[in-house]
């Protein structure tokens, strides 16, 4: 007697393929920081903290977030030959803000129960508070975003806060505002009908308000004022407006800095020119 | 006039279909009715038979109209040859469609796509090597060398990010110098006692 075969299409058996890829994938993806510590060099260079950074892991992974955090810190970290104890205390503080910033986004509606996705978020806004953005610039951000665009499904929201936190970053360290200063711009910035990726167009404006002469303070209320609707915030003058001192002066003498040179591109805060 | 070893061929033929053969039906029943040795042997088939010619007589098709063939042939020759004809210029014309649709298409994409190449610049004179790492690389350098590509120590890569999301960067001179972007003026700090350079796309 005869067996007959049963044949699958082919994009069944592709999708079947996937649907076992992905079923293999999931735990790992759990056990990142297990994987790294698995790796006989990290385990010589720093086996000596495994115990510690998988603790900060369990608390992390005890927020819906993934572990992938800690270890993407620990890769660069290896990268950069930082010794254990330093790292230790890196992954401390780097815990306390992811922990931070999630609860900031599941507050106001905007964290993703997909562990992945939140935890890229998170990434995204951790970054920024380490280039130099406060909580209070935070929050206002993302309040100003949730009141434009609703605390729906999609990162919408984040994205315009991160968008405009950047910008915020780099004009603070460019011109020194203070964080009552940084905390309006990023409000009008989040508010303003320009999109995300003119943003950093506002960074010209200051730049160009400065060249004429004008101080640092009044380009940056000039800048408010118009982007903002109805022309409503107000900031307080109190800028220090030593072009020479700091990175305002070198950045306005400093070709890369300007993004009308050509040279940092669209996004204006980058050596990095794009080429659309 | 049929004999009786024709009626051995003749029940035959009707057993595999064919009523065809030397005698007719009509033979075949008038042989029966003369010997009765046959009709015993074949007596009890001759309904079955009859019923069979009944069918067969009724299933051929009527006869044509005389000059069918030759009236259906000339139809045929006026109306020439008909049928999907692939001339060049069909298909000059479809390979032309197909191109533009193509490039539409790449043009398109390309447009939406969110990913953008971005050209990361660097001068430095002195160094021997330089490599971008970053969390876009997993901080690796391998395979992210710059190009030295002026003689004053210009230093160049290009490389593909997505849009929409921030990155951290630094430049690696010499396999061991971490540093950051000069023309960027924000800063991450990296928690290790250095900073990497912040990049909005």
């Amino acid at each position: 007697m005869r067996m007959r075969m049963t044949t699958f299409p082919r994009a069944a058996r592709v999708l079947a393929v996937f649907a076992l890829l992905l079923a293999f994938s999931a735990p790992l993806s759990a056990q990142d920081l297990a994987a790294w510590f698995a790796n006989p060099a990290n385990q010589a260079a720093y086996g000596a903290i495994a115990a510690d950074a998988q603790s900060l892991a369990a608390t992390v992974r005890a927020a819906s977030l993934s572990d992938s955090l800690l270890a993407a810190r620990l890769e660069e970290a290896a990268r950069k030959r930082v010794p254990a104890p330093v790292l230790l205390a890196t992954l401390k503080e780097d815990s306390a803000r992811y922990l931070s910033v999630s609860e900031a986004l599941r507050d106001r509606g905007l964290l993703p129960a997909d562990a992945k996705k939140a935890s890229a978020m998170v990434e995204q806004v951790a970054i920024l508070l380490r280039g130099g953005i406060v909580e209070s610039e935070l929050s206002a951000a993302l309040d100003a975003a949730v009141a434009k665009l609703g605390a729906t499904a999609n990162n919408a929201a984040v994205t315009r806060a991160v968008a405009a936190l950047s910008v915020v970053a780099n004009a603070k360290a460019q011109y020194g505002f203070s964080e009552e200063n940084c905390r309006l711009l990023a409000i009008a910035l989040t508010e303003s009908d320009l999109s995300n990726k003119k943003l950093d167009s506002v960074l010209d404006s200051i730049a160009t308000f400065v060249a004429q002469g004008g101080s640092v303070s009044d380009a940056l209320n000039s800048v408010i004022a118009k982007i903002s609707k109805g022309n409503s915030s107000k900031v307080n003058a109190t800028e220090k407006s030593n072009a020479g001192n700091s990175g305002q002066k070198q950045n306005q003498g400093n070709s890369g800095e300007k993004e009308n040179n050509g040279k940092s591109g669209e996004n204006g805060n980058s050596g990095g020119k794009k080429n659309n | 006039m049929m004999k009786c070893e024709d009626t051995r061929s003749f029940v035959d033929a009707w057993e595999v279909g064919e009523m065809t053969t030397t005698c007719t039906p009509e033979e075949f029943r008038m042989h029966l009715a003369s010997c009765p040795d046959c009709s015993r042997r074949f007596g009890a088939l001759l309904p079955l038979m009859e019923r069979d010619l009944d069918l067969a007589a009724s299933a051929s098709p009527s006869p044509l109209p005389a000059g069918f063939a030759d009236d259906v042939m000339a139809a045929i020759g006026s109306r020439g040859r008909q049928g999907f004809v692939f001339s060049p210029l069909i298909a000059a014309a479809a390979a032309a469609i197909f191109v533009v649709g193509l490039g539409l298409g790449i043009f398109f994409t390309k447009l939406n796509s969110d990913i953008v190449t971005v050209s990361f610049l660097l001068d430095a004179p002195q160094a021997k090597s330089v490599y971008l790492a970053g969390d876009f690389n997993a901080w690796s350098g391998d395979g992210y060398a710059l190009s030295r590509v002026r003689p004053d120590g210009k230093w160049e890569i290009k490389i593909p990010l997505k849009k929409g999301k921030v990155y951290v960067y630094n430049f690696v001179v010499d396999g061991t110098k971490w540093i950051v972007d000069p023309s960027v003026p924000a800063k991450v700090d990296d928690g290790f006692g250095g900073s990497g350079s912040l990049l909005r796309l």
